[in-house]
């Protein structure tokens, strides 16, 4: 029953929330052109073009040839009248090049006189890659002839013929959909292991353990195939291992990476694993958290790898997954239940709030922008659904002319207010920090490590795609927001954390008030700052769900979240104790993210000094909680230990961390470690999309602050 | 005569190996079962002497005037801040690094007698790891985050529950402050802040000839044409080319050399010099990558030193971008950089000076303690260039220092406070070599006196034996009690401290003589700041000599622990040895002076107001000193109840909606 339900909200979901938008850098490109054409059809008999692909097929995909990747399209005139062929080229664009440089159209013979009724003519668009360092092709060719209706006295819409080309090897071209859904398999397995009883939990644990562990070495491909020094002039928008398939109904499927997300993939899927891993060292691991959990970090996965088609759907289903989850795992416990019930609710109302807010964000996107083409040509008319039109907007000019106005303010002010209501809650920024608390104190560690984990990636990248890089033109009003959100955010929970009296709110807490910095650092507009802020939101991908599972280890023994009940197993619990000051020092943003902290002040100083001043207050706020955290690591054992029957088949002290916890902790520490100690691997991955997102915001000249 | 430039050299065996021992080595006997065996020592032993032997192969070159580099590794790139992830050894770093594993070897070699648990050995293992990456960082960024490491792990390694709170958060915000002092000056040093606070960048060249030493030799006339020396310093990966006239020409040539270092002897005269960043560096304003061309007079038989210039936060590259612009003057807002940053590191270094306040238990604890001392006093001496650049706070900081150091003698807080204030107030003087000196030859003493604080007073022990016998003559009445151990006077160990701790300021003379040239030039300008200075640093001297009287006389003619008194005298002799050994090694007098122009070293005077002023302070008896006071355990959990309920209307929206959704059934509270 409690299946059913959970799939008819899944199902609700999918279907009552629009979908559509995607955004991304812009670049001026020149647009190749042939002669002009008249402005009106000429009178008498006309020509009608048909561009006629072979093997029916209406995707023109290039092949290897000893020119390069090539592949040949036929101009047949259907009409009565002659044809003439005015330009055969690439589709003109306003801003940034979709297609990579070295392609060149060659007409059979070279001819340029018009085509008679029924004659056709061979064009060949030849891709010479070496001179790229795109590994795809997406482009539009436009073919511009006089074909016009008998009467009528405009033109006939130019035939488009979408060319794709793809150099990579065979195994690299699923890599990310096999990222994004591979999660999935674990669900159905848990699934099945529902209704298969001689599939038992630890065949399922085993399994799920084995996908997480495939899935997880499957999610470095990405990164380390990955063309660090490609900008978004080398084509495709700067985009990467671009899988792109048509639905049907005008709806595309779309994902791809950049500098941006490239990273988080493998960030996420260890977070997956480390989840599995806790999950199956809980003595009744109940199925419903498998199923749900894994859709969740499918969905999670899903919006990261921008599949920014089904954005919003993808968000929408991450809300609902992730309310499903903390629903249905709901603890047995009697007194625990009015706290469910308030973590199930807060984080409830502001997932919706979210993912509602981006709904009408790209909703309201996808109508005030250009239309688009999907992967095969045709219109993006089905204005809700494509992303090709938010890139569009992307671009930042398509807005300020036609859209109106939204909550009373301009176009562009409107939407940036709407996109931080969108991802605000998922940043979990004040006023809508409350739910990762509620959600600590309410929930199963696994649980809330999994959806803070997620939510907080998720969040930074809707941040930093749908404000700074959709409306470039307003960066000063996003960074002033941003700031003020970080600095809010930072200074109070950091206070909160440093007089918390439970360890759980001070968990909470602390990782809450680390998303301040990441705010603030989007905010300084500079490429330190953009630097910081994926290092810093890679880091506490990792150490969030750290500090949540060591919270959640620590409050399992002692049965209680007072401080004073928590305190003093620095010698009786080593390894826990190593792994709390890890996790609170990485959360807090002053341990593993040490050298990014670092960062984002060199960034904010510059970008205005005295206004980071109050960052530094809000760092040693932040500071103040961090030794409240480890004021726990006390060297003096409690005596109500040795006295209480539930430390009593231990010696009267408290257990230290088992087998399958040190799993989760290792991996979850060796990756944060690897943030500290190997900042190039992860940073110089977004080296290049951060260079191109700050000529965009800060324009060059002696006042950039570079 | 010190030289005036250093010449740089590249490490002959890789720097980074010495703090990876002791982390490698902390990792083993971390990860180890617990044994009762004599492994443990020896592994820790072994990596302290890898790590010293690591640091002895350079030493030479850095006792001979040269900077030793070892870039291991670029962390990244961002914009025009660079981050490396290298060694530098100078006389800073030496000073440090032997200092630290000197403490470590200290250590081990007492805890063979006092049998430390083998975690106990791992954790100050790691906490060394942390003083000693501080010590040999190349660059601020590195610097802080060893100091952090030390930090926070000697956390871990104290004995006591005593609240970390107050203490963190004067550590933190000192990192902080001193994190914003490094930013703005990387910015001051390529621009400056216009009036409504935008940043305007100068867009000067980031390569500069920094030095040329010497007058060239006068050739005779006919002779042949010389060779010059031409030593280019930079990132790692840029590439050194010469004899090329444009770019077009770059792709076409051979480099001379890759850096971080390239030495490469070249005929004197004017040399066509390129210098290709590599690497994506942003060097221009519009983020592409520029090459330097530029004509370069190498002079005959003289060293001819091309580095960057500009925004840096690492070591090397500041010294030259320092003096080639006055950065502390430039603009921001209506103030200077040298305002900002001086009030910001003056607020740094007084914080960390609050870290100190807690005495520590143990000698884990005062190991972990010894190496934050050390670490702090090389912050404080790459800083200090920073801190004196404002001269009015400067002044402020030392008298602030100085009044704390006597208010924490005067409440009984014990050596460490006042050490660590004696250590701020040289970087105030402007003598930061001579803060790394004192904190090296401080801290074994100290280690030597935690030992004696801590070690069981004979009262104590017989009592505990005599239970122990009683106890076991219940159990087992067959076994024989064991023997109590041998109590001894502390004479001896006492005046090993004394004479260690006594004999540690001695680098101060450097700080003194500098500013008694000050105060020996009445006309010039910083006569009476001068005056200020020396006075604030003789009080904190004083005060150190007070706390320390006070915690030796506390001690004086008790009866302690043989054992412990060994171990003591071992720490202690190491002490007395090590302060005036690193200071006649490194020498730390030769800076230069903090106000005026140079004039004969006042030692005499110094040590005359010294002496009067230390003199009736020192034989004054002042209360024992207490336990630190629990100061916000009574009101945080009214604070914490305020909070709630403030945060409650901040988060109004989602708690108002969210109540609705979680109404309890009937009877069940929400």
């Amino acid at each position: 029953m409690k299946l059913a339900r959970f799939l008819l909200l899944v199902l609700l979901a999918l279907f009552t929330l629009p979908s559509a938008a995607y955004a991304h850098v812009g670049h001026q490109r020149a647009v190749i052109e042939g002669r002009k054409r008249p402005e009106v059809p000429r009178d008498g008999k006309r020509g009608r073009a048909e561009v006629v692909i072979p093997g029916g097929k209406r995707v023109l995909e290039l092949r290897p040839s000893p020119e390069g990747l090539a592949a040949t399209f036929e101009l047949k005139n259907v009409g009565d009248g002659p044809l003439e062929v005015f330009s055969v080229a690439l589709e003109p664009e306003e801003d940034a090049p979709r297609a990579p440089i070295g392609i060149g159209i060659q007409s059979s013979g070279r001819e340029t006189k018009p085509l008679a009724p029924g004659e056709s003519r061979t064009y060949t668009v030849v891709w010479r890659s070496e001179q790229t360092l795109a590994k795809q092709l997406h482009a539009y060719v436009s073919v511009q002839t006089d074909s016009a209706a008998p009467g009528a006295s405009s033109y006939d819409a130019a035939p488009v013929v979408a060319v794709v080309a793809d150099r990579r090897p065979v195994w690299q071209r699923s890599m990310l959909s096999f990222t994004v859904w591979a999660p999935l398999l674990i669900a159905l397995l848990a699934l099945a292991s529902w209704r298969v009883p001689a599939f038992n939990v630890r065949r399922l644990r085993l399994a799920a353990m084995a996908i997480a562990g495939l899935l997880g070495a499957a999610s470095f491909l990405p990164a380390l195939t990955f063309v660090r020094v490609l900008s978004r002039d080398d084509g495709n928008w700067g985009l990467q291992h671009v899988e792109r398939a048509n639905l049907g109904g005008g709806l595309e499927y779309y994902l791809a990476v950049d500098g941006m997300n490239v990273a988080m993939l493998p960030a996420l899927a260890l977070l997956l694993l480390a989840v599995v891993l806790a999950v199956s060292d809980t003595p009744k691991a109940r199925p419903t958290l498998g199923f749900s959990a894994l859709a969740c970090s499918a969905a999670a996965l899903f919006v990261v790898s921008q599949g920014m088609l089904l954005a919003t759907l993808a968000l929408g289903g991450f809300s609902v997954a992730a309310i499903g989850l903390i629903r249905f795992t709901r603890t047995d416990d009697p007194t625990g239940s009015a706290r469910d019930r308030v973590a199930l609710a807060t984080t409830g109302v502001a997932f919706t709030v979210g993912t509602a807010s981006f709904a009408f964000l790209t909703h309201w996107l996808s109508r005030a922008a250009d239309h688009g083409r999907t992967l095969d040509g045709s219109v993006a008319s089905v204005t809700d659904a494509l992303p090709e039109i938010a890139r569009a907007a992307g671009h930042g000019h398509a807005l300020a002319h036609t859209a109106p106005r939204l909550f009373g303010l301009a176009p562009a002010q409107g939407a940036i207010v709407l996109a931080f209501l969108a991802f605000v809650p998922f940043v979990a920024a004040a006023p809508m920090h409350r739910w990762i608390v509620s959600l600590v104190e309410g929930a199963d560690a696994t649980v809330a490590a999994l959806v803070v984990g997620f939510a907080s990636m998720i969040g930074f990248l809707g941040v930093f795609r749908f404000t700074l890089l959709i409306f470039p033109q307003e960066a000063g009003f996003i960074a002033a927001h941003a700031r003020l959100f970080g600095l809010v955010t930072l200074g109070w929970c950091g206070l909160r954390a440093a007089f918390s009296n439970d360890v759980r709110s001070m968990a909470g807490h602390l990782a809450t008030a680390s998303g301040g910095i990441v705010l603030l650092a989007l905010g300084s507009l500079t490429p330190q700052g953009l630097s910081a802020a994926v290092s810093l939101t890679l880091t506490r991908a990792a150490a969030i769900p750290l500090l949540l599972l060591a919270t959640g280890a620590l409050v399992s023994r002692t049965g209680g979240g007072r401080v004073a009940r928590n305190d003093g197993f620095l010698v009786a619990a080593p390894r826990l104790a190593l792994v709390w000051l890890t996790a609170v020092l990485g959360a807090a943003c002053v341990g593993g993210a040490f050298f990014a902290v670092f960062l984002s002040v060199v960034a904010t100083v510059g970008a205005a000094p005295f206004g980071a001043l109050a960052f530094g207050a809000g760092l040693v706020v932040l500071g103040a909680g961090v030794a409240r955290a480890l004021e726990l690591l006390s060297p003096v054992v409690p005596a109500w230990w040795r006295t209480s029957p539930r430390f009593e088949p231990h010696g009267g002290v408290l257990p230290d961390l088992r087998g399958r916890e040190i799993s989760w902790a290792l991996l979850l520490g060796v990756l944060m470690l690897s943030f500290l100690i190997a900042p190039r691997f992860w940073l110089g991955l977004a080296d290049a999309t951060v260079l191109d997102c700050f000529r965009l915001l800060a324009a060059p000249g002696a006042t950039q602050v570079s | 005569m010190e030289p005036l430039e250093p010449t740089y050299l590249l490490a002959t065996l890789p720097l980074f190996v010495a703090p990876l021992s002791l982390l490698l080595a902390a990792l083993v006997l971390a990860l180890l079962p617990d044994r009762e065996s004599r492994r443990p020592l020896a592994i820790a032993g072994v990596s302290v002497i890898v790590a010293a032997l690591v640091l002895l192969a350079s030493a030479p070159a850095v006792l001979g005037g040269s900077v030793v580099l070892d870039p291991a590794l670029r962390m990244f790139r961002s914009g025009s801040l660079d981050v490396l992830l290298g060694c530098v050894l100078d006389k800073v770093s030496l000073t440090a690094a032997f200092a630290t594993l000197v403490c470590a070897g200290g250590l081990v070699a007492a805890s063979a007698a006092k049998r430390l648990s083998q975690r106990t050995l791992a954790l100050a293992l790691a906490v060394a790891f942390g003083a000693l990456t501080a010590a040999l960082a190349e660059g601020f960024p590195t610097l802080l985050f060893g100091l952090s490491l030390t930090f926070w792990l000697g956390h871990l390694t104290r004995e006591s529950e005593a609240p970390l709170r107050v203490r963190s958060l004067a550590f933190v915000a000192g990192l902080v402050s001193a994190l914003f002092a490094v930013a703005f000056m990387f910015w001051s040093l390529g621009g400056q802040w216009l009036d409504d606070a935008r940043y305007l960048g100068d867009f000067r060249a980031r390569f500069a000839v920094t030095s040329a030493q010497a007058e060239p030799m006068k050739r005779p006339s006919g002779a042949a044409i010389g060779q010059g020396k031409l030593t280019v310093l930079s990132h790692p990966g840029a590439r050194v080319y010469l004899g090329v006239v444009d770019e077009g020409q770059l792709k076409r040539s051979e480099p001379v050399g890759v850096t971080p270092l390239v030495r490469q002897p070249v005929p004197a005269g004017l040399q066509k010099i390129a210098i290709e960043p590599g690497g994506s560096a942003i060097v221009g304003g519009e983020g592409v990558e520029v090459a330097l061309i530029d004509t370069v007079e190498v002079r005959e038989d003289v060293e001819t030193v091309i580095s960057l210039v500009g925004p840096t936060v690492t070591f090397h590259e500041l010294g030259p971008s320092m003096a080639a612009g006055t950065f502390a003057a430039r603009r921001v807002g209506r103030s200077t950089v040298g305002v900002v940053t001086g009030a910001l590191l003056c607020f740094s270094i007084c914080a960390f000076l609050l870290a100190f306040a807690e005495r520590p238990r143990g000698l884990a604890g005062a190991f972990g303690r010894a190496c934050l001392l050390l670490a702090v006093a090389v912050t404080y001496a790459r800083l200090g260039p920073l801190a004196s650049a404002s001269a009015g706070f400067a002044m402020g900081g030392a008298v602030l220092l100085a009044a704390f150091a006597v208010w924490s003698a005067y409440r009984g807080a014990g050596p460490w406070f006042a050490a660590a204030a004696l250590l701020g107030g040289a970087a105030f003087a402007g003598a930061p070599l001579a803060a790394v000196v004192i904190a090296a030859a401080v801290a074994p003493g100290l280690l030597a006196l935690a030992e004696l604080e801590s070690a069981p007073r004979v009262v104590e022990v017989a009592t505990r034996s005599a239970a122990k016998s009683k106890k076991k003559r219940k159990d087992e009445p067959a076994s024989a009690p064991s023997p109590a151990p041998h109590p001894r006077e502390t004479a001896m160990p006492l005046t090993l401290t004394r004479l260690a701790l006594g004999l540690s300021p001695i680098p101060l003379l450097g700080a003194f003589a500098g500013i008694g040239s000050a105060i020996a030039t009445p006309f010039s300008a910083s006569f009476g700041r001068g005056v200020v200075l020396w006075v604030a640093l003789a009080l904190t001297w004083a005060a150190f000599a007070w706390s320390l009287q006070q915690a030796l006389h506390a001690l004086a003619g008790a009866t302690l622990d043989a054992s412990a008194l060994r171990r003591a005298s071992v720490l202690a002799g190491i002490g007395a040895a090590a302060g005036p050994a690193f200071a006649l090694v490194v020498r730390p007098w030769y800076v230069a002076p903090a106000f005026g122009s140079t004039l004969a070293v006042i030692v005499a005077v110094a040590a005359a107001a010294f002496v009067l002023l230390t003199a009736p302070l020192a034989t004054r008896r002042m209360p024992a000193p207490g336990e630190p006071a629990t100061l916000m355990a009574p009101v945080l959990p009214r604070v914490d109840a305020l909070l709630e309920k403030v945060d409650l209307v901040l988060g109004l929206p989602l708690a108002i909606v969210a109540r609705l959704f979680s109404r309890g059934e009937k009877g069940e509270p929400s």
